[in-house]
């Protein structure tokens, strides 16, 4: 099983003709911060859906902790393993209160037979106050401001106590600040030894708490490394800006490069 | 499979400071209600007894249809169906095979259970008005199929043995009958809502895909929660058959019955305990009193006013009940009897 935590071994993903994700490999070591970045539609939702359960893989295979989990296991399956997960648009449960919808992630993902009574609760408290919705566990879900309804989300992901966190662009929509706390946040839940796979447009996110960076376009894997090497990778420019401004890029690079061997 | 610890979200830790509703006004309210039911036959004439056997009948039905559609959010419009086959199974069992009526019953139940395990397989994994659309067809199929087969005596229909009794006994028989049925589901319902499969329905009834990420097993409370819901359904097409003493597929399998207990359980408020049964109280109560007064347009009327409740209470009756100051009413019925027994020690909270 190695260090890994989770290895993804030519991952394909197709929806009828349209294949999302194409022959993808990776592999996370356990307790990083893992980064998957990439233009719009390039398969990175995709490709956690894959993950956890929700599409079929239609080639290659995925293994939790050694154990293959791909085509073998139900999402509800491997949520109790000990994966948990946010959506892209937060779906926290709408008719429930706050502290219901985390009690469904404490309650539901526990060890076989579930937990028990008294640490489902002292779980929910926890998780209660590490979200910071201490004073709003009543509410229904849809009477909260947008932050606070993804933090709920993230909550309730959290209470499964996952061994892996998938956090689809938790901070998208965000202000500046509430980018800062939820960063905060993420970093506090690696730190209690959750591996984390992260989805997100904000590269200061993305810079500031990856340790590795996986680059995806049009469902194919163009790079990986840290985050610096990642962002200096002239494909992964071409990526974002266009070919266009990866080619003017290295023109000017060359530029630069002659003016200071002159 | 899951374990059913009892632990959900409207339970409290153990030592958690939270404020807790009182429960005390609702535990008044139920003793108070089911005294008044239970010692109304009593003072009921024959055909007011008739009329409420009914009406329990519809509650039953209408807190059914609420476990799989106003928990889990599985509009199972057609859910008459488990009515009409229950009432066959007695039908049949009871004048083909002799078997004894209470015998029959159980049967009805547990035979509607496998039939909504076997056909829920396929069809509750069709999501929204699919599953809706499924059970309509699965209503329709079976009425056919009961009309056609030998046993059931096709359109002829089954008239049912007659108890050797007195008909006023029979008439309490039906009542506390129905009511015992409905107690129990209503019971049955509380203990759902209660427990990790309230919780869990609702998850699902909210977002089924989040809810199976998060380690719901949602086709295994599908499951459950509809054959639960077929089980009490069956039985009071069992009690009916036996109480009408003749059934018949146009009757049973009727898509104006299904309509009717769908309706009270949004009506009364869907998703909560006693919703559904006041719904089908008030809605057959009504429906009661409009067809005795205005007999040729009874559907008209009753129709009208089903468009103007849903308009003007969408979120059910009981959202109002809430509101209303129960407190003040349980404040006043707590001194009545604290005056009785001035003796007893005053503080319990």
């Amino acid at each position: 099983m190695g260090d890994n935590i989770l290895e993804a071994r030519g991952v394909s993903i197709s929806f009828g003709g349209v294949q999302a994700v194409k022959d993808v490999s990776f592999e996370v070591p356990r307790g990083v911060i893992f980064g998957i970045i990439g233009p719009n539609g390039a398969g990175k939702t995709t490709l956690l859906n894959g993950i956890s359960g929700l599409v079929p893989l239609s080639a290659g295979h995925i293994e939790f902790e050694g154990q293959r989990i791909s085509g073998t296991k139900k999402p509800h399956q491997i949520a109790r393993l000990g994966i948990g997960r946010t959506f892209q648009v937060a779906r926290p449960f709408d008719g429930l209160t706050v502290r219901e919808n985390i009690a469904v992630g404490a309650v539901f993902a526990g060890k076989v037979g579930g937990r028990k009574h008294a640490e489902v609760w002292s779980l929910v408290d926890e998780v209660m106050e590490f979200v910071g919705n201490a004073d709003k566990q009543d509410s229904l879900v849809p009477d909260l401001p947008v932050a606070q309804r993804k933090r709920v989300e993230l909550g309730r992901a959290v209470a499964i106590r996952p061994k892996l966190l998938l956090l689809d662009e938790v901070m998208a929509g965000l202000n500046q600040r509430e980018v800062e706390s939820v960063m905060e946040m993420v970093r506090r839940i690696r730190d209690r030894g959750t591996t984390i796979i992260l989805i997100e447009h904000i590269m200061k996110a993305v810079m500031g708490l990856c340790d590795t960076v996986m680059v995806l376009r049009s469902g194919q894997r163009i790079c990986v490394g840290t985050p610096s090497m990642v962002c200096a990778d002239d494909q992964v420019i071409a990526a974002y800006l266009g070919d266009r401004y990866a080619k003017r890029k290295a023109d000017i690079g060359e530029l630069e490069q002659g003016h200071a061997q002159s | 499979m899951t374990a059913q610890q009892p632990s959900i979200a409207t339970n409290p830790a153990p030592g958690a400071k939270r404020a807790k509703p009182s429960r005390r006004p609702l535990i008044i309210a139920l003793v108070l209600l089911s005294t008044f039911v239970v010692l109304l036959p009593a003072v009921l004439g024959g055909y007011w007894m008739r009329v409420l056997t009914v009406v329990f009948i519809f509650a039953i039905m209408a807190e059914s249809v609420n476990i799989i559609a106003g928990y889990a959010g599985y509009n199972a419009l057609g859910n008459a169906v488990f009515f009409g086959v229950g009432a066959y199974i007695v039908g049949v069992t009871t004048t083909q095979l002799n078997v004894p009526f209470w015998a029959a019953l159980l049967l009805a139940g547990l035979g509607c259970v496998a039939y909504s395990v076997v056909i829920g397989y396929p069809i509750l994994r069709l999501s929204g008005r699919y599953f809706l659309m499924a059970t309509l067809g699965l209503l329709e199929i079976t009425r056919e199929v009961v009309l056609n087969l030998d046993i059931t005596g096709g359109a002829q229909g089954i008239a049912t043995p007659v108890m050797d009794v007195s008909p006023e006994f029979a008439n309490r028989l039906f009542y506390y009958l129905a009511l015992a049925v409905l107690a129990t589901v209503v019971w049955v319902t509380w203990w759902i809502q209660r427990h990790n499969m309230g919780l869990a329905l609702r998850a699902i009834k909210f977002d089924e895909e989040a809810a199976r990420t998060m380690g719901i097993n949602s086709t295994w409370y599908k499951t459950q929660a509809w054959a639960v819901s077929a089980f009490f359904t069956g039985l009071a097409g069992g009690v009916y058959a036996y109480f009408l003493a003749y059934i018949e597929p146009a009757s049973v399998f009727e898509i104006a019955t299904s309509v009717r207990m769908y309706i009270e359980h949004v009506f009364g408020g869907a998703g909560t305990v006693f919703g559904p049964v006041l719904g089908a109280l008030i809605l057959e109560l009504l429906s009661e009193f409009v067809w005795a007064r205005f007999t040729e347009i009874h559907y008209l009327i009753l129709g009208s006013l089903v468009i103007l409740i849903t308009l003007f209470v969408p979120k059910g009756l009981i959202s109002y009940i809430r509101k209303i100051p129960v407190h003040r009413l349980d404040a006043w019925v707590i001194g009545l009897f604290r005056r009785d027994s001035a003796g007893r020690e005053e503080s319990e909270d």
